[in-house]
């Protein structure tokens, strides 16, 4: 099977892809973009500085710091010796990929030490961590009584008191012991964070969201055998426009309303032959394409009600309406078979009720009231924020703002809708 | 050194009924076994009524053939140090101590959460005003719905306020003039509560930030864990905001809770490993810094007091409640945590130890850490506590285990070279290099597999640069795999050192400090050996009982 793929603007951007070069196993570029989310660290150092001299460690507050330990301050010039740290890094690291940004430094680990790794995610925060403690102790000079571990503590947080790092040295993907699942790490990354690494435009937060949705899919074997067609087609259509199916259907759909998008949607199959309506009775002749086709409906759905009230916060009952009035109008089953709307509205009903979910903005794949859809929720959920223009309490401008610093030293994740898709086709640095 | 009375020796005097303790013979077989206890002979009488009345045996202390663990020993009775509780080792187990389970309860039926975060939502989303009366009026809502009142929901079943008469909710801030126009009722006084010059310093730390200390009931946590407590508090939080603010439904309610359940929430106890795995909000997550942040012997107390007061909190906590729990059940760890806080041993200890800082370094923080300082008193306290060992053969006696004889001189090192240096990494090395001068002075392999396992481990570790090791000791507590077997009295009590040397007003944290100075609390910590003893005399008042719901309960 191939493909055709358009850009944002309905534009062919490649034709003829074929649907298998979409995987992992035979897409080396793509590799390659998903490890920068594994392999990636950073760390303000002004934050840095500023928590040492201030004995501000160990809150774990979200908002505000609750933490404050008296006599262990340490003011030491960190900022003004960041040359310094980022030579020291480069030689306890063997990388020279470290990129300053004003005061934040984003750090890649080498990649043979990812694929060394048996835990991947956790292993370039714990391995810089060390570094990082040791370049400071020398450059300062500090010794045993000299805080050291008030330096490693500032990076890692309560870490191993807790059972996650959670100071100032930061990474794209939770650790295994925070998520729901095994193998879930790529499904961890907030729908904030997504939105401001991507820019905050749609079908590159789309984009990104579905590679690493994917690749969760692909490492909990959610893309082998009879499912690997299902998913590698929500890609490509919901994650990617193929076939510039979302385009087309936000345009046709553009002043409508969610059972307009219905209707283009089941007119669509029915003309591409994907369903079949015989006697009132729709029957599908490809079912992996068919929930494609209605992936691509939920998406354009998404950005016609979100695009219309520049809002997020209805994305939930956006999505199960859409795949409610969906299964009433054919009798067909909705996206992933219920899993979508079934998530939608649990996500929906957390984020309008006393129990704790907060805006549509905080959510992440592997979270549990999300995780039930592989893929075809969070995308959705992305754009929704994309089109906001602050009516949430938690905005990616102010949950995510380093995201738009760490965007700038890391191009190989700009316009990555097109990159992901120039991939296929084997362009690219490998 | 000191010429006053030596309490210690007192108390072994009388608890062995002997005027010699330099005597190094005693007499077997001749006290009378397990009936030398009232309590065994007690627990005997009523074992044989619940065996007949439920037809299946229990406790067969008056058995020969299931062991006899006491035929050759005396069955010393205990003091609790500061008081003057006689009681037995019976008495200061976890279950049959009421003070001591309400000592854990009241801890980790506390959640903290942060108002500001609320306010801004009140504020920015739904534009309503914020004012004294309005926190005021939340106020009392929130006295209505933490502890079980219903409000904004029809057909809602409510909770019988006799079974969580102990929930409730008050606020801290540091903003004088908001307190000044708060309702005294829910206010944690700071000026009231600590003394004028601590007062001054949290008031600044905490500054206009509002605070709300949240007690869910005690009933709680004995029908669910530790998770059930930030989420209780943070759904009855949202429920009182929705009353007292009119609040319709929809996503305004979600941030709330998000506020309350996630964004500004201070859960005293992280969530543990996998093989020990708790909730949030049990003891294994609580940090050691905390524990000296709960204890409020500061507040009435001299500086080794109130470190001596920590050693017991968090003996008491770690390992007889949380060890004893995660690791064994059953009769628990009662007699290494019991050394630390009976028959005046530590006590003491300390104090001979506290005229010896004074006289080698003039006071307390007044020389700098240094591995020679920290050699040092871990060698002066090792060979002080031997040399009472062979000293007085009743008080080897009384502390029978290598673990007990290390636990007591790893809390001395520790706490004196807090005191002295004001550093409590320092402390902790103290407490952990004990174990090479009791190996080379005397004991040589000491202690049982919890004891210097750990010491040996951990000293390398904590000053490390690993991510599994350096952690600074007031964030370190027992999920740490190397600190987290049963000997983790001693870094409450050298972190607790380090900081009352340096007269910190806290700890770890400004806003715990307040919230444990709270009156209203069932444990009083300020006196945790006085609560202790209360409950080993049975005359401590608990709450979290069912009484209400037996027949004729009320």
């Amino acid at each position: 099977m191939e493909l055709d793929f358009y850009d944002e603007k309905g534009k062919l951007i490649a034709e003829g892809i074929p649907l298998n070069s979409l995987d992992f196993r035979s897409n080396k570029n793509l590799r390659k973009m998903v490890s920068t989310f594994r392999r990636t660290v950073f760390i303000d150092l002004h934050a840095l500085e500023n928590t040492l001299k201030n004995g501000l460690v160990g809150g774990e507050m979200i908002v505000g710091n609750e933490c404050k330990v008296l006599g262990v301050e340490l003011e030491h010039p960190i900022v003004e010796n960041k040359e310094e740290i980022i030579h020291k890094l480069q030689e306890y690291l063997a990388t020279d990929e470290i990129t300053a940004i004003e005061d934040l430094l984003v750090i890649k680990v080498p990649m043979d030490d990812i694929e060394i790794a048996c835990d991947s995610v956790s292993s370039p925060i714990l391995k810089t961590s060390v570094a990082l403690t040791q370049s400071i102790a020398e450059i300062f000079d500090l010794n045993i009584f000299d805080g050291v571990d008030l330096v490693k503590t500032a990076l890692l947080g309560r870490y191993p008191q807790n059972v996650a790092p959670n100071g100032l040295l930061k990474s794209f993907l939770k650790v295994p012991t925070k998520v729901e699942g095994l193998s879930s790490s790529y499904r961890s990354m907030s729908v904030n964070d997504i939105v401001a690494l991507s820019g905050k435009k749609v079908f590159d937060s789309v984009a990104m969201a579905w590679l690493l949705e994917f690749a969760a899919a692909n490492e909990t074997g959610y893309s082998v055998g009879w499912y690997k067609r299902l998913y590698l087609l929500g890609f490509a259509y919901q994650g990617l426009n193929a076939n510039n199916l979302t385009y087309e259907l936000v345009k046709e759909c553009k002043k409508g309303t969610l059972y307009d998008v219905v209707d283009a949607v089941v007119q669509k199959a029915c003309e591409d032959k994907i369903i079949e309506n015989l006697d009132g009775i729709y029957y599908p002749s490809d079912m992996p394409l068919w929930n494609a086709y209605a992936a691509s409906g939920q998406l354009a759905a998404t950005i016609i009600e979100c695009g219309a009230i520049r809002s997020a916060q209805s994305v939930g009952s956006i999505i199960s309406t859409y795949n409610d009035l969906l299964q009433i109008l054919t009798g067909l089953p909705s996206v992933e078979f219920g899993r979508a709307m079934g998530s939608a509205i649990f996500m929906n009903w957390l984020s309008h009720s006393i129990y704790g979910g907060g805006g549509a903005g905080v959510f992440s794949g592997e979270h549990v009231s999300v995780k039930g859809s592989r893929g075809f929720l969070i995308p959705c959920i992305c754009a929704a924020m994309c089109f906001d223009v602050g009516t949430q309490l938690f905005v990616p401008d102010t949950t995510s703002k380093n995201m738009y610093k760490i965007r700038e030293a890391l191009p190989e994740l700009h316009d990555i809708h097109k990159r992901i898709i120039y991939s296929c086709r084997g362009d690219g640095d490998e | 050194m000191s010429k006053k009375e030596n309490i210690m020796i007192k108390r072994l005097k009388e608890i062995f009924n002997t005027e010699d303790l330099t005597d190094k013979h005693t007499s077997f077989y001749q006290f009378g076994g397990w009936k030398q206890s009232k309590r065994k002979q007690e627990f005997v009488i009523r074992a044989k009524q619940i065996a007949e009345s439920r037809g299946i045996p229990i406790y067969l202390r008056d058995r020969d053939d299931i062991g006899v663990p006491l035929g050759q020993r005396f069955y010393e009775p205990l003091y609790i140090s500061s008081t003057e509780t006689l009681c037995e080792r019976e008495d200061l187990q976890l279950v049959n101590n009421a003070a001591i389970q309400q000592m854990g309860d009241d801890i980790k039926r506390t959640v903290i959460i942060g108002l500001d975060l609320a306010h801004k939502i009140l504020k920015e989303r739904l534009g309503k005003e914020v004012t004294p009366e309005t926190i005021n009026h939340y106020m009392e809502v929130v006295n209505h719905t933490m502890p079980g009142g219903v409000v904004a929901q029809e057909h809602m079943a409510e909770v019988n306020p006799e079974l969580t008469k102990d929930s409730y909710a008050k606020i801290v801030t540091g903003n004088q003039e908001l307190k000044d126009s708060l309702d005294s009722r829910f206010i944690l006084d700071i000026d009231q509560l600590f003394p004028e010059e601590k007062a001054e310093e949290i008031n600044d730390e905490i500054g206009s930030r509002i605070f709300q200390v949240t007690r869910v009931p005690t009933i709680a946590i004995r029908i669910a864990d530790g998770g059930i407590v930030h989420r209780w508090a943070s759904q009855q939080t949202v429920l009182a905001f929705i009353a007292a603010y009119s609040i319709g439904g929809g996503a305004p309610l979600s941030d709330f809770a998000f506020a309350g359940k996630h964004a500004q929430v201070i859960v005293l106890g992280n969530t543990t490993w996998p093989r020990r795995a708790r909730a949030p909000n049990e003891f294994g997550g609580i940090p050691f810094g905390y524990i000296s942040d709960i204890c409020q012997a500061d507040r009435v107390s001299d500086p080794l007091t109130y470190v001596l007061e920590s050693v017991a909190l968090g003996g008491v906590l770690y390992d007889l409640i949380w060890w004893g729990g995660y690791m064994g059940g059953g009769v628990g760890p009662v007699n290494g945590t019991a050394s630390l806080y009976t028959n005046e041993v530590l006590d003491e200890l300390s104090r001979y130890m506290d005229e010896w800082i004074h006289h080698n370094y003039g006071g307390y923080n007044s020389v700098k850490p240094s591995l020679e300082v920290v050699k040092k008193i871990a060698q002066e306290s090792v060979c002080r506590v031997l040399e009472e060992y062979d000293n007085y053969p009743v008080l080897l006696e009384e502390h029978w285990g290598g673990g007990i004889r290390l636990n007591v001189i790893s809390t001395l090192a520790s706490i004196t070279t807090g005191l002295a240096t004001g550093n409590s990494l320092a402390s902790l090395m103290a407490g952990h290099y004990v174990y090479a001068h009791l190996v080379k002075e005397a004991m040589g392999r000491n202690a049982w597999g919890g004891g210097e396992a750990v010491d040996l481990v951990s000293i390398p570790d904590i000053v490390s640069t690993f991510p599994d090791g350096a952690l600074i000791p007031e964030l370190r507590g027992p999920n740490i795999f190397s600190t987290m077997v049963a000997h983790s009295a001693f870094p409450v009590g050298g972190i607790t050192a380090s900081h009352a040397a340096k007269g910190h007003p806290w700890v770890l944290s400004p806003v715990v400090k307040v919230a444990f100075s709270d009156p209203n609390l069932v444990f009083d910590f300020r006196y945790v050996r006085r609560e202790i003893a209360k409950g080993a005399k049975r005359e401590f008042n608990f709450t979290g009982d069912r009484n209400a719901l037996r027949p004729g309960g009320e």
